[in-house]
């Protein structure tokens, strides 16, 4: 049995046209292919998380809204030394932890219905890491309808009770 | 029944090389042109870490990408804005994109520095809600997805 190697037909037409190696196409599939692992690369980088913002109303006074008993505030500062601010604080009426993960836990303990509402309520100077590490203790309790409490006046001071929901 | 064999022809079987560089240049133009238009929208930022986020695949035509980076400062496509202009700038969008409740189809993708101060994270919110943007979304980075617990612990 005649191996790859030992064809005739091959040899003659190695032999004959003086195959040579296509530079150009391998600089076009190295072209492509660099393309595509960078592009992969972008995808997984980087992720979203969905945070609609209310349909139904726009930034509301507090006078004007009617209290909901059932929504949860989480109320999210940040502590540390100096300016570094590095540790969260959440809280929860009487409930108090720097862990995102036990702010999940209370969150599942606290769940009843997938459509609770949950109000972030985030202090003006803490690091934004904190308010997603809050919105992504949400996603994981599986509580979808979260809204963000505004500040009273950009760039205002204001007390606590000043806040109104997005 | 005996065959009879033909010898085979060797035709010249040479790369087409105009061809080839016409490739090769479009594809470069391509490439140049992509990266360019990455490089204006996506700035380069330290964003937050969620475990519960989904792959940013297949965003919608109408999307708009807003950049808070550390000091504060908002950008739009390599624009700087400040809370006055981003309004008045996502309002001329919005309206283009109009549903039938009186809102916007269109959407705002959030990338903040993960170190920013919130306030500056809440201005781009408001203006969004002034604009009637309700598809809000932030850009984060993924968490090790063998982790099982928002924090890893």
């Amino acid at each position: 049995m005649a191996t790859f190697g030992q064809s005739k037909v091959l040899a003659q037409l190695l032999e004959e046209e003086q195959w040579e190696l296509p530079t150009s196409f391998i600089d076009i599939v190295f072209l492509l292919l660099l393309y595509y692992t960078l592009t992969m690369k972008f995808h997984t980088l980087e992720q979203r998380l969905e945070a609609h913002l209310p349909k139904d109303k726009g930034p509301q006074n507090v006078a004007q809204q009617v209290k909901n008993l059932d929504e949860v505030v989480i109320n999210v500062t940040a502590a540390g030394p100096g300016r570094l601010l590095d540790t969260p604080v959440f809280s929860i009426r009487e409930w108090e932890s720097n862990s995102a993960n036990q702010l999940a836990q209370r969150l599942k303990q606290l769940r009843q219905a997938a459509d609770m509402p949950v109000v972030i309520n985030g202090k003006p100077n803490c690091p934004f890491k904190h308010i997603m590490s809050a919105l992504d203790a949400c996603a994981w309790a599986d509580l979808r309808k979260v809204e963000f409490r505004a500040p009273p006046a950009i760039g205002g001071g204001g007390s606590d009770s000043d806040y109104s929901p997005l | 029944m005996r065959m009879s064999r033909k010898k085979l022809e060797l035709k010249d079987v040479g790369l087409q090389m105009t061809s080839m560089i016409d490739i090769v240049f479009l594809l470069n133009v391509f490439f140049m042109l992509v990266s360019d238009m990455t490089k204006m929208q996506v700035e380069a930022l330290t964003l937050p870490v969620a475990y519960k986020a989904t792959d940013d695949k297949n965003p919608p035509p109408n999307r708009i990408i807003i950049n808070v980076k550390p000091d504060g400062a908002i950008r739009v496509n390599n624009v700087p804005y400040d809370r006055a202009t981003l309004e008045s700038f996502l309002s001329r969008e919005a309206v283009k994109y109009p549903d039938a409740e009186g809102l916007s189809t269109m959407s705002v993708k959030i990338r903040a520095d993960a170190n920013v101060q919130y306030k500056y994270v809440q201005e781009v919110m408001m203006a969004c809600m002034k604009a009637k943007v309700w598809k809000v979304s932030f850009g984060v980075s993924p968490r090790d997805a063998s982790r099982t617990t928002p924090t890893g612990e």
